[in-house]
């Protein structure tokens, strides 16, 4: 299978779900999406000390699971450029593929 | 942000969008290409690194879009969030995706200490941001900043989202506390997005979803091999504005005192709350813009940037956190790896006279 096409048999399967409009289609849609999700959201740990209010919260597991990686797609956690890759460097100058405004 | 927008999951009008044609699909030079179209009243794009992929790509983002704001959307009734609401205090199953979503807003919420709280529903209803709100606010003017916002109480409110309980099958959330999770949903539905996007078409891909960008896979190609992606930066046409280069997979996100503002009993409030208050966090940054590994980290950084006030420069220098602050007379403070704008009056390296401010000013 192409990848055109799983593309777009993943689009359908979700846009359809949710078009129909009901709440358990919804639910196919939104199984559909959380599906792909654990193996390409970088899972961090706090950098602020919250443990006074943390001990009140209970954590889910999804919490618990640490940092996962997906090397081809996301990064370990690092807001600097120490030990990663820089996240931010000046412009090239070239085509600018999108604007971050507030919002 | 500590509370969300209207520019958020459930913005009244959201589907509208899917009506609304994209009319820029373009191709560039360095064999990217972009579609744009609206959504949540904002505007939305996917620029892939393969151009015969663009349409796939769009429709993936739209369907991981509709998902979200079914899931989590306070501005229609169908939604599982506006379904469950008036339970939740006795306890409620929810969606595995509804459940995502917490984790999220959760995480959120712990990275920044509480200064991004999900448990904001109620305040912003009582501000008139809600289902009731009228259209004419919607869009993004500039409006004078107001030096007297409504008056804060004298108690601080009681952190919200440390009383939500999320265990493996049931959410729980003491009455009279409202969920709003607009502003991490957002986020989180860039990032899923790109991953989706990514995971079933192999490309590199960047999502906007109203200015909060994610990427996944590789960058645009460069004459000297792969490349970065270029975004601007910049929250209304008077600001200053500045290019910067993105590696790929990571994330962007800016915040804004200057939009989704509306007046409120005779004074002009705006979307991001102070949770310690329940009201609109005084406007001292003009904008706040923050790259992360993930989008979801982004928005909370630049949510939480501008509830902390002045105290978000030295918060972000400590943690290393790449971040672009401007302040209400539009000079710019740049964090962590944040790449000094030679175009601006940037107060960057450590030079900043802002940072010394406590606290909120």
């Amino acid at each position: 299978m192409s990848t055109r096409s799983r593309g777009k048999r993943l689009a359908t399967g979700i846009t359809a779900a949710v078009g129909v409009g009901s709440f358990a289609a919804a639910g196919v849609a939104a199984s559909a999406v959380y599906a792909a999700t654990p193996s390409v959201i970088a899972r961090t740990t706090p950098v602020t000390d919250t443990s006074a209010t943390q001990s009140s919260t209970p954590k889910s597991d999804d919490d618990n699971r640490g940092t996962t990686k997906n090397n081809t797609s996301r990064r370990s956690k690092t807001y600097g450029s120490s030990g990663g890759t820089t996240p931010v460097q000046p412009g090239s100058g070239s085509t600018v593929h999108g604007r971050s405004s507030g919002s | 942000m500590a509370g969300s927008g209207r520019a958020a999951p459930g913005a009244a009008g959201t589907w509208t969008a899917e009506h609304t044609s994209h009319a820029d699909n373009t191709a560039s030079p360095d064999n990217t290409a972009r579609a744009s179209w609206t959504v949540w009243e904002l505007e939305a794009s996917v620029t892939v690194t393969d151009p015969e992929l663009l349409a796939a790509a769009e429709e993936a983002v739209r369907g991981v879009v509709a998902a979200i704001d079914l899931a989590c959307s306070r501005f229609r009734e169908d939604s599982e969030l506006m379904m469950v609401q008036s339970r939740m205090s006795q306890g409620v199953g929810v969606s595995p995706l509804f459940r995502l979503l917490l984790e999220r807003a959760l995480h959120a919420a712990r990275l920044t200490g509480g200064d991004v709280d999900p448990t904001l529903g109620a305040e912003l209803a009582a501000l008139g941001h809600g289902p009731e709100w009228q259209r004419p606010g919607l869009t993004s003017i500039p409006v004078p900043l107001q030096p007297a916002p409504p008056r804060r109480p004298s108690v601080p409110r009681a952190p919200g989202w440390t009383r939500l309980n999320l265990d493996a099958s049931t959410l729980t959330l003491p009455a009279g506390l409202r969920l709003d999770l607009g502003a991490t949903a957002k986020a989180v539905a860039a990032d899923l997005a790109a991953a989706a996007v990514h995971q079933a078409l192999g490309c590199g891909v960047l999502i906007s979803l109203g200015g909060d960008l994610a990427s996944a896979g590789a960058g645009p190609r460069a004459d000297s091999g792969p490349g970065q992606w270029q975004v601007m930066v910049q929250d209304l046409p008077a600001d200053p504005c500045q290019q910067v280069s993105l590696a790929p997979g990571f994330a962007l996100a800016t915040s804004s005192t200057q939009k989704r503002r509306w007046k409120h009993q005779g004074t002009e409030v705006h979307h991001i709350l102070d949770p310690r208050f329940g009201l609109p966090a005084e406007p001292v940054w003009r904008s706040v813009t923050v790259a992360a590994p993930t989008c979801l980290e982004a928005n909370a950084f630049s949510t939480a940037a501008v509830v902390r006030g002045f105290a978000a420069v030295d918060w972000f220098r400590a943690e290393g956190i790449a971040g672009r602050l401007v302040d209400s007379r539009g000079r710019v403070v740049t964090t962590g790896d944040w790449p000094a704008d030679n175009g601006s009056p940037s107060l960057a390296a450590g030079g900043s006279s802002h940072a010394g401010g406590g606290r909120r000013g």
